[in-house]
């Protein structure tokens, strides 16, 4: 499976072709976040965090009493809302988990799949970012990164850092079928809204019950 | 004042959208007030005081506390639970570039209703042994100070934002030079018609009196809608007149002009032009603009002697009636001067202010296309180096299209049914209220 090289990210980005063209806006240092002899693209951290929050849930369970999936709200309750804008920071200290959306906004064709990887400066010293890492075709959105520090030492976050790098492919047979559109195309909400496919979830949802 | 100081401490510590100078200011103008407040009662306390020098401080203190809790009052719905964090700086920025640098603060009712209200420097000028904190405070506000309200929630959506324009015109009215022989023709008209419909004449000062207040009202209202036109572009015809159809009615008030006028101008303006902003909305998305394009809601005042018995029905004043009703009547003969003013103005002061069907052109070219395949208008410009931020004006405006004419087309998943794409309308906001965002970041980032 080959990567996109820098050169290609970048015919990707600037062709007129909406079909074809690959979105990551903005490109703050296009210099620094896109350089022909790399063949991944830098992105950045964003505003918008969302951090564990106490509540009165025993388990995040799917089909128990306690989140109902029919109620895409209850994910609400999960988390603490934290808007931080550019110049200001956040702190995550040790061991503590954080949602974080990418600073750009990211749109993949439908014959492009990417991958998100984490920087080795942030992994030295035991930040984690995005454990679900592949981005589908047709996706649309600002990524959701999933950040936790496993370090012993607190560290501060400044939106517009660079936080981790995308690496893209083409899909092999030219794209992918059906109308490409991912399940959160177009969305920039950086919560949770479903755990399973909906076929899925109604079986394990009957299957449940019986049990 | 304890209780007081600490609400006025807690709201200091809050984040405010667009971490905007003017709640601040606001609210160090309500600390420096409680202090003074706080002084008052100290002196009021000090050895050797009558009782009645003692109750005046304390009522004076009273006093000032009460107007730092009014004006606590004020500024709700200021901060981020109202009001998007990236929406402050686009609608600053347009003040900014207007010349305007009163101190403003922006905050977010629930309640479908644009306001841009001054506070004068007049309400803290008169109070005696204000403390440093106080005069600091004073001395920090450009006056009159404005407060820009918008809806929030629901009606918080980002396209009819470009209604703050209009609000902008009230701020930049008073700045026009105005021209008066171009309304001589029209005085005398209407002079003559409220004559006619009362049987009176000479006109008593009262009914003279009553025709100024709302001419000057009205004309306030139809500059401010020209000022909303040349800066905001189509957007400004499209969110005035659903405003005015929402609002319901005719909208004909002793403060407003009715509706119908309201919106039929700025259609006019829409056509006018050998490339007319009408005929680009036309190129674009293949629907041909009419009056009753967004607002087929709003009613036209009745014909003069039914709008003449109906006012007198309704506020027992025949001399009110009859300027209302032959204001109505003449008022449209003065729109074109109006317009011709604030067009001058802008021209002569702040070109760049204006929003041509040239640029409408170049936005949808580059955007409408772009923004239905779920890519927002961040930035505009070929190449990686040449990309530039959109304006908020481009980001209504294309928004606007989209969502009249092009909703079903917009390319994004929805779950389940959206007959009335409900679901695709959220989507297309988020992406505009992206585009607001990211576009504000470029910005910011290409000015340090």
């Amino acid at each position: 499976m080959s990567a996109l090289s820098g050169k290609l990210i970048r015919d990707r980005l600037a062709t007129d072709d909406l079909a074809k063209r690959l979105v990551i806006s903005p490109l703050l240092e296009p210099g620094e976040q896109l350089r022909d002899d790399q063949a991944s693209i830098d992105i950045r951290l964003g505003f918008e965090f969302a951090f564990a929050a106490p509540s009165s849930h025993g388990a995040i369970d799917e089909f128990g009493v306690g989140l109902d999936q029919h109620q895409p709200a209850s994910f609400q309750t999960l988390y603490r809302r934290e808007y931080v804008p550019l110049g200001k920071r956040l702190v995550i200290h040790p061991h503590q988990f954080i949602l974080a959306a990418t600073l750009e906004y990211i749109r993949l064709p439908q014959d492009i799949m990417g991958y998100v990887l984490s920087r080795s400066t942030w992994g030295r010293i035991g930040l984690i970012v995005a454990t679900a890492v592949g981005i589908q075709p047709g996706f649309a959105g600002s990524l959701t990164l999933e950040i936790r520090n496993l370090g012993e030492s607190p560290v501060a976050l400044y939106p517009g850092q660079a936080i981790a790098q995308l690496v893209f492919h083409e899909i092999s047979g030219g794209k992918v079928s059906g109308d490409g559109l991912g399940q959160y195309s177009g969305m920039t909400e950086i919560l949770p809204r479903k755990m399973s496919a909906t076929r899925t979830r109604e079986k394990l949802q009957k299957l449940t019950k019986l049990g | 004042m304890d209780r007081l100081h600490a609400q006025t401490y807690a709201r200091a510590q809050e984040s405010f959208p667009g971490d905007h100078a003017g709640p601040r200011k606001w609210l160090a103008l309500i600390t420096g007030l409680l202090d003074t407040a706080a002084a008052y009662i100290a002196e009021s306390q000090q050895p050797g005081k009558s009782a009645a020098e003692t109750l005046s401080l304390v009522n004076d203190a009273s006093q000032i506390a009460h107007l730092a809790y009014q004006l606590l009052n004020l500024m709700g719905g200021a901060g981020l639970d109202e009001l998007p964090y990236c929406i402050v700086a686009p609608l600053q920025r347009w003040f900014d570039d207007l010349g305007i640098d009163n101190s403003t603060f922006f905050r977010a009712e629930l309640v479908i209703n644009y306001e841009l209200r001054p506070f004068d420097q007049g309400t803290f000028k008169g109070i005696r042994n204000p403390t440093q904190s106080l005069s600091l405070a004073i001395n920090e506000i450009t006056w009159p100070l404005l407060r820009v309200t918008v809806p929030s929630k629901a009606f918080g959506i980002i396209p009819h934002f470009a209604i703050v324009a209009h609000e902008l015109g009230h701020a930049l009215a008073e700045k026009i030079v105005w021209d008066q022989t171009k309304f001589a023709s029209f005085s005398t008209d209407l002079v003559n018609r409220i004559s006619s419909r009362l049987n009176m004449s000479p006109l008593t000062p009262s009914v003279l009196k009553k025709g100024q207040e709302v001419f000057l009202s009205w004309t306030a209202e139809l500059t401010a809608d020209a000022f909303c036109f040349f800066i905001a572009g189509p957007a400004a015809f499209f969110s005035l007149s659903e405003l005015l159809a929402i609002v319901g009615g005719d909208g004909l008030t002793q403060t407003h002009p009715a509706a119908a006028l309201r919106r039929q101008t700025l259609f006019d303006r829409m056509s006018m032009g050998s490339t007319s902003f009408s005929d680009l909305f036309y190129k674009h998305t293949g629907q041909v603009l009419s009056t009753e394009f967004v607002s087929s809601t709003i009613k036209a005042p009745p014909p003069a002697d039914q709008l003449f018995v109906q006012v007198v029905q309704n506020t027992k004043d025949s001399e009110l009636a009859a300027v209302l009703t032959e204001m109505n009547e003449a008022l449209p003969s003065t729109i074109s001067a109006i317009y011709e003013h604030v067009e001058s103005f802008l021209k002569a002061n702040y070109p760049s202010s204006i929003y041509t069907p040239g640029q409408f052109d170049a936005d949808l070219n580059t955007h409408l296309q772009a923004l239905l395949s779920a890519i927002p208008p961040i930035e505009s410009g070929i190449t990686l180096k040449e990309r530039k931020a959109t304006t908020f004006t481009c980001i209504i405006n294309v928004g606007w299209c989209a969502l009249l004419t092009k909703l079903s087309d917009l390319r994004v998943k929805i779950e389940g049914p959206d007959p009335l794409n409900t679901k695709k309308l959220e989507c297309l906001h988020s992406l505009l209220l992206k585009s607001v965002e990211l576009s504000e970041v470029r910005r910011t980032w290409e000015t340090v």
